[in-house]
């Protein structure tokens, strides 16, 4: 053999495993060959994995324990994220709630506004005024009248005298 | 003119002072009493017959001072009628003199055991004129509030014919002034009816036979009747402060 001239290809090993073997009862769906040397496509792999979860009940699942983890998997994280973007939801609402609490503003208290009093035609009437006066001292009378004559109550005095012993 | 010019003050002043000698008088017969019980000599007897002498008579001198004073409060309070103080003053100064006859009756060479009977009769004379004193201080301040009252009763009449006057003038309302007026005289009433209370518990003491004063307590009866006549002060307040008011309506454009 001349090492110049071209080697004829020698046949390489598949790149891929070759597919599981399918019960006999699962119609086998038509797959696509691929390309031994290319990558696989994503849709068919997604077909494949579709076509191999296609079991009937009671039967043993084709799918590989490599595949149902990787289902666990992205069951367990959608889970995982579903549960997060609740709780973000929640915390979110209790935050908006919390910040709507109504924040006490002082509440205007009514100052005494003085009241305007118009004298009458009798304001400066002699007899109100004379009234008026007699009110005044009466008043200043109530106010210091004396009720219980402390001054002079009853003296405490020993009234029992007696020489026994 | 000696009796013109003594009054509550100078009474008062007597009171204090023969209270002074009483107190001194009694420490005095308290040592001699108990060096004579402790020693029974016949000096510790002597001295403890005259010290017993000056207490009892320094007593009495207290009591008739006392009777005096309460007699001078009672004769310069108003609003109490002529005819109950003047029976006030005779039942007060028969006490006076009471006590007068028993200092002048007390022996200096009395025994002790006369003097003991000295005391009893003026101890039991005492208890017995107890009501009597209680029926004075409460007559006083009733007197007192009934004064006040008749001076509201004055005012109140006065506005009353204001308001008349001006309600026929026509020139100012006297609606509300009309109905202070109204409200004004339930207070008086109120308080007269108070008084009235108060008057009943106090005139009670008269009379008491002495077995009903031994379950009496005085002194208890007298502070409720004070109470009340203090209610009674109050509304007559009241009554003032609502004339104020009518005043202010009058004074004031509707």
């Amino acid at each position: 053999m001349n090492p110049d001239l071209p080697q004829p290809v020698t046949p390489q090993p598949p790149v891929h495993a070759p597919a599981p073997q399918i019960p006999s009862e699962l119609a086998p769906l038509p797959v696509p060959e691929i390309p031994k040397t290319s990558r696989p496509n994503p849709l068919s792999r997604l077909k494949s994995f579709v076509s191999s979860i296609k079991i009937k009940k009671g039967e043993e699942s084709p799918v590989s324990p490599t595949t149902k983890m990787s289902i666990k998997r992205l069951v367990i994280l959608l889970a995982a994220i579903f549960f997060v973007i609740i709780m973000v939801a929640v915390a979110f609402k209790l935050l908006t709630n919390k910040s709507a609490v109504i924040v006490p503003t002082p509440t205007p208290t009514p100052t005494a506004t003085p009241e305007v009093l118009v004298p009458s035609a009798y304001a400066d009437d002699e007899d109100v005024l004379a009234i008026e006066a007699a009110l005044d001292y009466l008043e200043g009378e109530l106010k210091i009248v004396s009720l219980r004559d402390d001054e002079i109550a009853i003296p405490l005095l020993d009234w029992e005298v007696s020489f026994e012993k | 003119m000696a009796q013109e010019d003594f009054d509550y003050t100078k009474a008062y002043k007597d009171y204090v002072f023969t209270q002074d000698v009483y107190q001194k008088a009694h420490g005095d017969y308290l040592l001699a009493r108990s060096q004579y019980l402790d020693a029974q000599t016949l000096a510790s007897q002597t001295k403890a017959q005259a010290s017993t002498v000056a207490m009892l008579r320094a007593r009495d001198d207290v009591m008739v001072t006392y009777f005096t004073v309460v007699r001078m409060r009672l004769a310069e309070t108003d609003g109490i009628s002529d005819t109950e103080k003047n029976s006030l003053y005779g039942r007060l100064d028969s006490e006076i003199a009471w006590f007068q006859a028993h200092k002048d009756g007390i022996s200096s060479a009395a025994s002790l055991d006369d003097l003991v009977v000295d005391s009893s009769e003026a101890a039991k004379r005492f208890t017995a004129i107890e009501p009597l004193i209680y029926e004075v201080l409460g007559t006083i301040p009733i007197g007192r509030v009934e004064t006040l009252r008749t001076s509201i009763n004055k005012i109140l009449a006065q506005i009353k014919t204001k308001i008349e006057e001006i309600r026929v003038n026509g020139d100012h309302d006297t609606t509300n002034a009309e109905r202070w007026t109204i409200e004004t005289e339930n207070k008086i009433t109120r308080s007269l009816d108070k008084s009235i209370e108060a008057q009943k518990i106090i005139y009670s003491f008269q009379g008491i036979e002495e077995r009903d004063l031994r379950q009496m307590d005085l002194n208890k009866e007298y502070n409720g009747a004070i109470t009340i006549l203090q209610e009674s002060n109050q509304l007559l307040r009241e009554s003032a402060s609502y004339m104020r008011e009518i005043v202010k309506q009058i004074k004031t454009k509707s």
